[in-house]
C-alpha cells in the first residue's frame, strides 16, 4: 500500500499539471516513479517536449525530490548543457537533470516544484 | 491482552482541568487517539482532549447521574472519522482520590453505548476511562474481544509518569541495587524493572547505554543492531574481545549484558530500523535510545517514536578535522519528547545526506558522489561514554520521578570544558511531531503506515532472546547446518 504522504504528493503533481497525463509507479524500496507525460519546452531543446520524471523517496518530504529525468538525448542548442548528464539507471539509459535547491516543505509541494522545473527549462 | 494509554503532559493537564474542577461536580471529556496493537500490550496513543461542554453533560433519563448529550456524541464521532482516531471518553468521580472505579451505571451504559461506537467509528477500539484526583480506571472495548480494563495511563512530560486505578504497592528490594535505591527510593528500582527501553545500534555509543541501563536494573532491554563487530571497533564497544571481531554486535551485547545481570531481559534484534518490519518489533518500549549516526536511522527512529508516542534520547559524539586542521569535538544528547520539538525540526537530519542513503549505488554514481568506506571520522570512548552517561542519567531522573525540567537538547564541548542547552523551534505543520498537518503521523500508530521501507532489513532475521544457554546452542547449531 502507498503512503497516503506519497499518494498525496502524487494527487498534488495531478493537480499541478492539469492537461498532462501522470503516470505513478510503486518501487519495491516503497519510493514513487512519477512521470509528466509531453511536457512542450521551449526552442532549442530537442526534442521539443519530454516526459518528465522523478523519484520521489519514502522519505519524502524530508528529503528532497532530485534528481530529474528525461529520455536518453535531450540536448540544449544541440550542444551540451551542465544540467544535463547523461546516465543509466536500472538499464534504461536517460538524461539527467540536476537543479539542486534546498526544498522547504513548509512552503513548497511536489507539483510545485516540477513546474520550477519547467519554468527552468522554458526560460532557457 | 493488556490495555494502556499514553498522552501528553499537556493534554493530560487540559484533561484533568475540565474533569477536576472546584465544583466537586462530575464532568466529562472525549479523547482521540491512534493505536498501538501489541502481543501482550496494546496502547491507546491520545493526540486530543475535548473537554465537554456543561450543557452537553446533563442529567441522565436511564437512572444515572448524567449523560453526554447525543450531539457530542456524534461531534466526536465525526471527528474521529475525519482524523482516522478513535474515541475515548472520560469522566470525573470526583473525591474518590487514588482510588478510581466505574459505578455500576457507568457499566451498563458503557455496555449500551460502546457496540454502538464501534460500529460508527468502523470497528476500531473504544474506551471508557473514570478519574479520581490521582487516579484512573478505563475499560476498552474492541470488536474482537471482551471488554478489557484499563492496566495504566502513561503521561508523558518531564517524568514518566503512571496513573492506575489504585497505587501500585508491589515493593522489590534488590540488595545489589541498595546505593541507587537511596537516590530514587524502592518506588524507582520498581518503575525501572517494569520498563522496556529499546537501543537503536549498539557499537561505541549504544553498549555503554547497555551496560548502564543493566546495572540500574531496567527490566527489559531490546537490542537492534545489523553491524557487526570489527577490529577498529574494539577502541570502544564495551564488552568487546578480539574474538567477538565478526561477530553481530547485538550478540556481543547480549553476552555482555548476561555476564552483568542474568536477570534483565535482553532481546537482541540483528535488524535495521530503517525498514517498517524491523521498526515495528521496537514500537511498544516505553523509551528508546538512538545511537547510530546514518541520516536514514535518525528518520526512522524520529517517525517511529512520534507516531508511537515513545520517549528517547538520541545520542551522538562528533570529532571533525576542520580546514585549518583544528578539531571541532562535540557531545550531543537530544530528547525526543511528546511535544518537544523533533529531530527533523531541530535539523539534525540533513535532507540531502537522507536522499543519498535512500538512492541506489548506481544513482548515486550518476550524481558523482563517491562512495568511499575508507573516510573514517575519529571516534573515541571516552566521548561515547559522556553521551551515553548523560542520556541514561537524563532517563533516570525521567523514569523515576525526579525530573525538574523538560530535557531538551545538549551538546557538551570537551575542549572548552564546557555543557550548553541548545533550543529548538518546533515546526508548526511538522509532519512528524505536529497534529496541525493533516497529514501528520504524530501518535497514531497502528492507524497509519509507519513512513519507512517496506518489509524487513534484507538477509536480516536473527533475534537473540532471553533464553538458557542450551537453548541458544541449539539455536545456533540449526543456523550453522542452514549455512
Amino acid at each position: 500500500m502507498r503512503h497516503p504522504v506519497l499518494q498525496a504528493a502524487v494527487d498534488d503533481v495531478r493537480d499541478a499539471f492539469p492537461g498532462h497525463e501522470v503516470t505513478d509507479d510503486d518501487l519495491s524500496d516503497g519510493s514513487v516513479w512519477v512521470t509528466i507525460k509531453d511536457l512542450r519546452l521551449s526552442d532549442g531543446w530537442s526534442p521539443s517536449a519530454i516526459d518528465l520524471s522523478v523519484k520521489v523517496p519514502i522519505t519524502f518530504p524530508s528529503s528532497p525530490p532530485y534528481p530529474y529525468y528525461a529520455a536518453a538525448g535531450l540536448t540544449w542548442n544541440g550542444g551540451q548543457c551542465p544540467a544535463l548528464q547523461s546516465v543509466e539507471i536500472e538499464g534504461t539509459k536517460r538524461t539527467q537533470i540536476s537543479l539542486l535547491k534546498p526544498y522547504d516543505p513548509d512552503v513548497e509541494t511536489l507539483g510545485g516544484r516540477l513546474v520550477a522545473v519547467r519554468h527552468w527549462m522554458r526560460s532557457q | 491482552v493488556r490495555w494502556r494509554a499514553v498522552i501528553g503532559s499537556s493534554d493530560m493537564q487540559k484533561l484533568l482541568r475540565s474533569l477536576l474542577r472546584a465544583d466537586f461536580d462530575e464532568h466529562a471529556a472525549f479523547l482521540f487517539a491512534g493505536v498501538s496493537r501489541g502481543a501482550s500490550t496494546s496502547r491507546l496513543l491520545v493526540r486530543e482532549v475535548w473537554p465537554v461542554a456543561d450543557g452537553e453533560f446533563i442529567a441522565s433519563d436511564r437512572g444515572a447521574y448524567r449523560q453526554v448529550t447525543p450531539r457530542a456524541v456524534v461531534r466526536a464521532v465525526r471527528h474521529a472519522e475525519e482524523t482516522d482516531t478513535c474515541v475515548i471518553w472520560a469522566h470525573s468521580h470526583p473525591g474518590s482520590g487514588n482510588h478510581a472505579g466505574f459505578s455500576a451505571d457507568d457499566l451498563a451504559s458503557n455496555a449500551r453505548a460502546h457496540p454502538m461506537l464501534m460500529e460508527l467509528t468502523g470497528d476500531k477500539p473504544v474506551g471508557a476511562l473514570v478519574f479520581g484526583e490521582r487516579a484512573v480506571a478505563g475499560e476498552i472495548w474492541t470488536p474482537d474481544a471482551k471488554p478489557a480494563p484499563l492496566e495504566l495511563m502513561r503521561v508523558l512530560g518531564p517524568n514518566l509518569t503512571d496513573w492506575r486505578p489504585t497505587p501500585n504497592g508491589d515493593g522489590l528490594f534488590d540488595d545489589r541495587r541498595a546505593r541507587q535505591i537511596l537516590l530514587f527510593g524502592e518506588a524507582g528500582q520498581v518503575r525501572l524493572r517494569e520498563l522496556t527501553v529499546v537501543i537503536v545500534g549498539v557499537g561505541g555509543g549504544g553498549s555503554v547505554l547497555l551496560q548502564q541501563l543493566v546495572h540500574l536494573g531496567v527490566g527489559t532491554i531490546i537490542l537492534i543492531d545489523h553491524d557487526r563487530v570489527s577490529r577498529s571497533n574494539l577502541s570502544r564497544i564495551v564488552g568487546a574481545t578480539a574474538a567477538d571481531v565478526g561477530r553481530l554486535k547485538v550478540d556481543v551485547a547480549y553476552d555482555h549484558a548476561r555476564r552483568i545481570d542474568p536477570d534483565v531481559k535482553v532481546v537482541a534484534i540483528a535488524g535495521d530500523i530503517t525498514y517498517v518490519d524491523d521498526a515495528m518489533t521496537v514500537k511498544d518500549a516505553d523509551f528508546a535510545f538512538l545511537a547510530t549516526d546514518t541520516a536514514s536511522a535518525r528518520h526512522a527512529y524520529d517517525v517511529v517514536c512520534h507516531q508511537y508516542m515513545i520517549p528517547g534520547i538520541q545520542i551522538g559524539a562528533k570529532a571533525t578535522p576542520d580546514a585549518d586542521g583544528d578539531v571541532e569535538v562535540h557531545v550531543m544528547n537530544r530528547a525526543v519528547m511528546l511535544g518537544e520539538p523533533c529531530l527533523h525540526c531541530a535539523n539534525c537530519i540533513p535532507a540531502d545526506e537522507l536522499r543519498r542513503e535512500q538512492q541506489t549505488a548506481e544513482e548515486r554514481r550518476a550524481q558523482a558522489y563517491v562512495d568511499d568506506p575508507g573516510v573514517e571520522e575519529p571516534s573515541v570512548i571516552t566521548l561515547n561514554t559522556v553521551a551515553a552517561g548523560m542520556a541514561v542519567t537524563e532517563f533516570m531522573v525521567v523514569a523515576t520521578g525526579l525530573a525538574q525540567e523538560p530535557s531538551g537538547h545538549h551538546a557538551y564541548y570537551p575542549l572548552d570544558h564546557e555543557l550548553r542547552r541548545r533550543t529548538v523551534l518546533r515546526r508548526e505543520k511538522c509532519q512528524y511531531c505536529g497534529t496541525v498537518n493533516q497529514l501528520s503521523s504524530a501518535a497514531r500508530g497502528d492507524l497509519w503506515p509507519l513512513q519507512l521501507k517496506p518489509g524487513a532489513s534484507p538477509g536480516l532475521s536473527h533475534t537473540t532472546s532471553h533464553a538458557p544457554w542450551w537453548r541458544r546452542l541449539v539455536d545456533w547449531c540449526s543456523r550453522a547446518s542452514r549455512g
